[in-house]
């Protein structure tokens, strides 16, 4: 592959691919530039043991066929993508090989996204993120995810932290040119305790920045973490059996809530796989799940203006959600890939949830929900176990599940938790899960 | 034939050899890895034909790894104007006294110290080898063949509503540089995967088998071959039942076997880990781990398939690790910077994602050896128990050794015989040493499979492959 740079031969603008698309008569095209600088820290214990920087910029382009077939209009597509800097003769190879191979790919038509008024252009500039300044983020996030790490027995093990910039650039053939920027603060790290066994549990966390609130949330964040280790240190191994009450919290609500989005999702809807049609109860007679969705970015890849949609409420389906040529197929509005599910608060607050008996799951080794049937499941590393009037940390042992079954009894928690991708209640419950 | 160097990389050598050099005059300790990589993925359902190229396997760029006083940084970067280049010095600098002023760290942490790695002299252009390149024999006949091989699963039963056919390859050049090595390679492998669906009642259930190869488009010829079998396979997810929990007599097929392999020891033996104080194996080396049927290698050139490769992201000659020996734990994987930190050897398997991600040790081809069973054998051996197959996914825990898979289908054996009850989904958990000690029978097969990534965690995705004989156990299934 040849690949120039800055010359006059050189692939550097979104305009220079349009040009060439136009030249060489491929009138439906979606470009998209995505430029990233990040600033990435791995930490083993206090120790710094890498620093890395990264400066990319990269070229996604989808080129468009339209064609008849047995009296039906199709549109096949083919996408590549490239580095900035690509020699112009080697991005128009590029183009031509995918436009021939667009011809083979039978897909009935479908409109690409249009900007449809100046609104959107202006609400967008309203939604315009932020740039972050890395050496200051780096130094206040650092010091944020450390602060409580203070403890002989149970500490931070090893974390990483990334410092992302981002600004994108969608330019279709049918009118859409904008903008826009992002960033985002994300990592990961484990505690360790040695209390009593010596154990270890795993933690990740993003936002889209480094403020006071955000500082804060990290630090609270590392806070229980460390509370959390220390209890599974000393967690039993109890011969759990039979069908219980259980209890999720943290990230694992908005993990189960992923099957409710799925399957309404234009493109699992179209093609058979979920059975979710607007007006149903999906969540088999009960009423406890409202769900809207959001989207960080202003526009989809595919240049969708993203616009907040209800998709759930009072365990109804009240809106599909999807892609262009899904959402068209479907007879619905598109309303692109959102990246972020509101789920509202319930009407119980933890405590009372946790009247009677109980399994509350904290941490899983992997907790799975199988989007196609509704089962879920994981192994325990570590729960807390209600019986009687006492409470055990617990680990080992599993919870299988199918949302099918049980997911009438979802009961949600008043007090609330804000994660990049996933706002909604603290905890969930759900009655009569096999625990074994 | 050979898989062909990258002209992009034969272009742009020059400048980042001068760039490397003029740096090496201020540093230590320079490397820079240059990457160029082609992926392209086929996929054909009811529902959609779609063909694209697929960024997750990393394209064009380098990383150049730079140290000062003890330190070490990295920067990724995808621009090679000569303005560009000359302007990376410049950067490097900064981020050598950002590093270096504490403004980043504060008080709370400090940079870890290392010696430079003493590398040995070494020089090389290697190639992975195919039948045929799949960016030679055309877009439309790729495309047929994929489309084929749904049409073979489809006009199995009518029961088959849908059926998701994938092809995917990745041709890739990879160039390293520092004071004494100069190492190039360029691989091909292919993958693919046929995956039927079948619905009862609001219930949607899916079967899949696997496919993969270091090489070409000759795989196609592979999936055409099981595609018929897989639709029929697919047929008995629509009487299964759940299973009551419980400790079982098991015998996991190959694939299941090789969730065993990667997730239960593989992860656990990654030394990065070891760095971190994360893995329980550290403090079993030298001691039996597993049954005496057991001996379990990973490697770079350990077996011909997906994750093979010559030489690490990290200029490390890549070999055949054997990790288990006959039970016995010998020793674990590593990458250069881990084994600066523990004062071991590396052993070749320092992997990125891609360029513009960091080096962490990871496995590469990972399986277990084969014995001297038949499955018949196998199968009549147990009173009461199940044959696992149709893996889906697991999860590793080096620090406390407990294991986690997800298995589609277990079949159920009744005094020796297949009964034909099939059991979905199944949870197979336990704890490391006890199931890998209770290994009591094993295969006389080989079989890996790599149409899949592995990742760190939660990310980093690699391209491995795992496997192994059809092993007999005891695990927990739910």
């Amino acid at each position: 592959m040849e690949r120039k740079q800055n010359t006059p031969g050189a692939v550097n603008s979104i305009y220079d691919i349009e040009n060439i698309c136009r030249s060489e008569n491929m009138d439906t095209y979606c470009i998209r530039q995505e430029k990233k600088e990040s600033l990435e820290l791995f930490f083993v214990k206090k120790k710094l043991d890498l620093h890395r920087k990264v400066m990319v910029n990269h070229f996604y382009v989808t080129v468009y066929r339209p064609f008849e077939k047995d009296g039906v209009q199709m549109l096949g597509s083919a996408s590549i993508s490239f580095p900035g800097g690509y020699c112009v003769k080697e991005v128009e190879e590029k183009l031509r090989s995918a436009y021939l191979g667009a011809s083979f790919i039978e897909n009935k038509a479908y409109p690409l996204a249009a900007l449809e008024d100046n609104e959107q252009k202006e609400e967008m500039e309203k939604r315009v993120g932020s740039i972050l300044d890395f050496n200051q983020c780096a130094h206040q996030m650092v010091q944020a995810l450390y602060l409580y790490d203070n403890q002989e027995k149970t500490w931070i093990n090893s974390a990483e932290l990334f410092f992302i910039n981002k600004s994108e650039h969608i330019l279709n053939s049918n009118g859409v040119d904008v903008e826009f920027q992002s960033s985002k603060v994300k990592g990961e790290f484990v505690t360790q305790s040695t209390e009593q066994e010596d154990v270890e549990l795993y933690h990740d966390f993003c936002y889209e920045g480094a403020s006071e609130e955000e500082q804060r949330d990290l630090t609270v964040k590392v806070r229980e973490a460390l509370e959390m280790t220390k209890a599974r240190s000393k967690a039993t191994r109890r011969n759990l059996r039979g069908k219980m009450k259980i209890i999720l919290s943290q990230q694992y609500v908005g993990e189960l809530m992923d099957y409710y989005v799925e399957n309404s999702s234009a493109k699992m809807i179209y093609a058979g796989y979920s059975q979710f049609q607007a007006g149903d109860n999906v969540q088999e007679g009960g009423s406890t799940v409202n769900i809207s969705l959001h989207s960080h970015r202003p526009y989809s890849t595919e240049g969708i203006y993203m616009k907040d949609i209800c998709m759930m409420k009072g365990g109804i389906l009240k809106n599909i959600h999807g892609d262009l040529r899904y959402s068209y197929y479907l007879g619905q509005e598109p309303t692109g890939v959102f990246d972020c599910v509101r789920m509202e608060a319930g009407e119980v607050c933890v405590e009372e949830m946790k009247q009677g008996n109980y399994l509350h799951i904290v941490s899983f080794s992997d907790f799975q929900v199988d989007t196609l049937s509704g089962f879920f499941g994981g192994e325990i590393r570590l729960a807390y176990y209600k019986e009687g009037d006492n409470i055990y940390p617990v680990t080992g042992g599993t919870i299988s599940g199918n949302l099918n079954e049980q997911g009438d009894s979802i009961c949600c928690s008043k007090e609330m938790q804000h994660q990049f991708g996933f706002e909604g209640p603290m905890a969930i419950s759900l009655e009569q899960v096999t625990v074994g | 034939m050979k898989v062909t160097p990258s002209n992009f990389i034969q272009e742009i050598k020059e400048p980042i050899q001068k760039l490397r050099a003029q740096l090496q005059k201020k540093y230590d300790f320079v490397s820079v890895l240059v990457t160029d990589s082609i992926a392209k993925t086929y996929s054909v359902s009811k529902s959609q034909i779609s063909m694209r190229e697929n960024t997750d396997f990393g394209s064009g760029g380098c990383v150049l790894k730079v140290e000062r006083n003890g330190q070490f940084t990295e920067f990724s970067f995808n621009d090679f104007s000569p303005e560009f280049l000359a302007s990376v010095d410049g950067r490097l600098e900064e981020q050598f006294d950002m590093l270096q002023s504490g403004k980043i760290l504060g008080s709370l942490c400090e940079a870890s110290m290392y010696k430079v790695p003493d590398e040995q002299t070494s020089q090389g252009v290697y190639s992975s080898e195919y039948e045929i390149s799949p960016l030679e024999y055309g877009e439309e006949k790729l495309l047929e063949r994929v489309k084929g091989i749904y049409q073979l699963v489809r006009d199995v039963d009518e029961r088959i509503f849908d059926c998701n056919v994938r092809f995917e390859f990745q041709k890739m050049s990879k160039l390293y540089l520092s004071d004494r090595k100069e190492l190039e390679q360029n691989l091909m492998w292919s993958s693919g995967m046929i995956q039927p669906l079948v619905q009862k009642g609001k219930e949607t259930k899916f079967y899949y088998d696997t496919f993969s190869i270091l090489g070409g488009a000759e795989l196609l010829e592979q999936m055409e071959r099981k595609a018929e079998q897989i639709g029929k396979t697919s047929l008995d997810l629509l009487n299964t039942k759940s299973i009551t929990p419980g400790l079982y007599d098991v015998i996991c097929m190959p694939e299941v076997t090789g969730i065993l392999a990667h997730e239960a020891f593989g992860h656990g033996v990654e030394m990065d880990m070891f760095v971190k104080d994360r893995a329980l194996a550290k403090d079993y080396i030298g001691r039996q781990v597993a049954s005496e049927l057991v001996t379990m290698h990973d490697g770079g050139t350990a077996y011909p398939e997906t994750g093979f490769y010559f030489f690490d992201d990290e200029g490390q000659m890549a070999g055949d690790t054997i990790v288990i020996d006959r039970g016995i734990l010998k020793q674990g994987i590593c990458d250069l910077q881990s084994a600066m930190s523990l004062g071991a050897a590396p052993t070749g398997n320092g992997r990125r994602e891609s360029f513009e991600r960091k080096a962490y040790t990871r496995m590469s081809n990972t399986f277990f050896e084969a014995g001297t069973s038949t499955l018949e054998e196998m199968i009549a051996s147990i009173s009461h128990g199940y044959l696992l197959e149709c893996a889906v996914s697991g999860m590793e825990d080096p620090k406390n050794w407990g294991i986690q898979c997800m298995v589609n289908i277990a079949r159920e054996i009744r005094d020796g015989k297949l009964t034909g009850e099939i059991y979905s989904p199944i949870v197979l958990t336990g704890y490391v040493p006890d199931v890998l000690k209770s290994i009591s029978m094993v295969s006389d097969n080989l079989q890996l499979s790599g149409s899949g990534c592995c990742g760190k965690g939660y990310k980093e995705w690699v391209k491995v492959s795992d496997g192994g004989a059809a092993v007999k156990a005891k695990v927990q299934l739910s």
